[in-house]
């Protein structure tokens, strides 16, 4: 088969398994794409780090209490498993001398051991379920069934609604900390907000890139949609279409040959997205380069008229 | 003497992680060990296709180049691309790390290099690997490293503690910041490049950042800091083998658990004790 007709052939949709990957994969996209907003725009970007590293204990601890591999589970026990990540970094931070920066570095080590500790543990203990469970340190995109799909769903309705009930509030939080002070808006609620959106999406959003390459879906994102608009409902669209595009031709690449894995590649689009922003936006690096010389040379022919 | 190689390995990896750790972790630059282990995978992978094989000394030397251009990529965007310092590194180093996956899994997919021991580290499989002088090439080469982190830290510790603690100074002085800066990073990357098949990429930020944590709540004397930083390191390390073996688990995430760990029930014992204080 040729480039076009794999071209024709995955993108006339008649292939269900690759209509689920590609549903699901774009889905969780869309979701972090939106939750990246928040995340660059609140400067949470490597918390992430944290919260994606630590979510391998609990889902090595929702399995073990279950035994089985069912997304749900799985997905709950990380969930809690990244908020006791957060609450790590803020409380060590808090109670010494130890900066934030080091105290991330220090959760997201711990608890990534004790998450290979405990499969370790668990591929030992004879229980055949467990073959798949490593399958999260570099995501599973290629596994993606129909029945993962309603978690996936459930979970962009969810972000969705928590985005659009509280939608004023932290884009006020967002944009004009001072301004959301004098007018009383709990800061708590804003960031406990945003925490618990990037935990939803990271224990959820794993099962595309892995567990090692989750922050890039949650930083990249917005940090290319930052570079084309200023407004922040348009910044949610376009983050979350970068995303979705870039897990689109990820797994496109992936289709066309099979040592090519899908997680990765999503990442290298997406980077290529956000790099080609910072480059050639609006606002980009050549871009007012360009526009630094023309405005350079009208000045001089002006000068010579 | 099977164990002691690996307790020896993994000792001097410990020793190189947590004296430049210490002036990571002074600097604030704690991250930029999380953004250096991941970084330099594909340099790993592309010495890998060129030799043939994962010691080779001078090879695994050029990879560590990849540390270093990553960092000044990192810097780079930061000062005039726009991007926030923590978007940076999240942006440049999964881009990195999902290109060595890729050159992995695709063009180096018969090799030895497989996609976990990326993480993990392999160390228990150092005292099987061919030796030279009777020591395994990994130890042995990571003795090297140490051997000239030691004494780059020695001889230039004037110039590495005035950069660390007070820039104003150094500069009065006409002490090149840049240049202690660059010479610290390079030896990260270097010595971040020969742990990385023995003990993977996240022992590695545990090993940067936990050990002089643990001293930053010890102490504030530089000298013993260092001595506290390497000790807490050393001893972690053999008491984490012992464990591991004990309970047949793997090696180097028993250290990276029993470090923090420590520094987890020191800090808890502190506030302890600082609540007690208040309160009589």
């Amino acid at each position: 088969m040729g480039f076009w007709s794999d071209f024709i052939y995955f993108f006339s949709f008649q292939d269900t398994n690759i209509n689920n990957v590609l549903i699901g994969t774009s889905v969780l996209g869309f979701t972090c794409g939106i939750v990246s907003v928040l995340v660059v725009l609140s400067k949470k970007a490597l918390i992430v780090d944290a919260i994606s590293h630590a979510v391998l204990p609990g889902i090595c601890i929702g399995f073990m209490f279950t035994g089985v591999k069912n997304p749900i589970y799985l997905s709950i026990g990380g969930m809690a498993a990244g908020a006791a990540a957060v609450y790590l970094v803020d409380w060590i931070s808090r109670i010494s001398r130890i900066k934030k920066d080091a105290s991330i570095a220090i959760s997201l080590s711990v608890l990534f051991s004790f998450g290979v500790i405990l499969l370790n543990i668990i591929q030992h203990s004879g229980n055949s379920n467990q073959s798949g469970l490593t399958d999260f340190l570099f995501g599973k995109a290629a596994t993606i069934i129909e029945s993962d799909l309603y978690l996936f769903l459930a979970v962009f309705t969810l972000v969705i609604l928590i985005l659009t009930v509280f939608y004023q509030h932290l884009k006020i939080a967002l944009f004009d900390a001072g301004f959301a002070k004098t007018i009383g808006l709990s800061e708590r609620l804003s960031q406990g907000l945003i925490s618990g959106l990037v935990i939803i999406s990271t224990a959820v959003g794993i099962q595309t890139v892995g567990i090692i390459l989750m922050s890039a879906l949650l930083i990249s994102p917005a940090s290319a949609a930052l570079f084309w608009t200023n407004n922040f409902k348009k910044a949610i669209l376009i983050s979350g279409s970068f995303a979705t595009l870039s897990s689109v031709l990820g797994v496109f690449i992936s289709f066309l040959s099979a040592d090519m894995p899908t997680g990765p590649w999503i990442i290298v689009v997406l980077s290529g997205f956000a790099l080609f922003s910072a480059f050639f936006s609006k606002k980009g690096i050549i871009t007012k380069k360009l526009r630094a010389k023309m405005d350079d040379s009208y000045n001089l022919s002006e000068k010579e008229n | 003497m099977f164990d002691f190689w690996i307790i020896l390995t993994a000792c001097i990896i410990a020793i190189n992680s947590s004296l430049l750790g210490s002036f990571l972790v002074l600097r604030k630059m704690s991250l930029i060990g999380d953004a250096l282990s991941h970084s330099v995978l594909p340099g790993i992978v592309i010495a890998f296709l060129i030799s043939g094989e994962i010691n080779s000394f001078w090879m695994l030397i050029g990879a560590s180049v990849f540390g270093v251009f990553a960092i000044l990529i990192i810097d780079w965007l930061n000062r005039f691309g726009g991007f926030g310092k923590d978007s940076a590194i999240g942006i440049i180093y999964t881009l990195l790390f999902a290109i060595g996956i890729i050159l992995i899994t695709s063009i180096a997919k018969n090799s030895d290099i497989d996609v976990d021991c990326v993480l993990f580290g392999d160390i228990n499989t150092v005292p099987l690997l061919p030796k030279i002088l009777a020591i395994p090439v990994p130890t042995f080469n990571l003795f090297i490293i140490a051997v000239v982190v030691i004494l780059t830290l020695l001889l230039g510790l004037k110039g590495f503690k005035i950069s660390t603690f007070d820039k104003n100074h150094a500069q009065t002085l006409g002490v090149s910041i840049t240049f202690w800066n660059y010479l610290l990073l390079g030896l990260a990357s270097v010595s971040t490049v020969f742990s990385f098949d023995s003990v993977g990429a996240i022992m590695v930020i545990g090993l940067i950042v936990i050990p002089p944590s643990f001293a930053n709540i010890i102490t504030r004397k530089l000298s013993l800091f260092l001595i506290i930083s390497v000790s807490f390191a050393v001893s972690s390390c053999i008491l984490g083998h012992c464990i591991a073996t004990y309970l047949d688990i793997p090696t180097v995430p028993t250290i990276g658990f029993l470090m923090g760990l420590i520094l987890i029930l020191t800090l808890i014992f502190q506030t302890f004790n600082k609540n007690l204080q208040q309160h009589s």
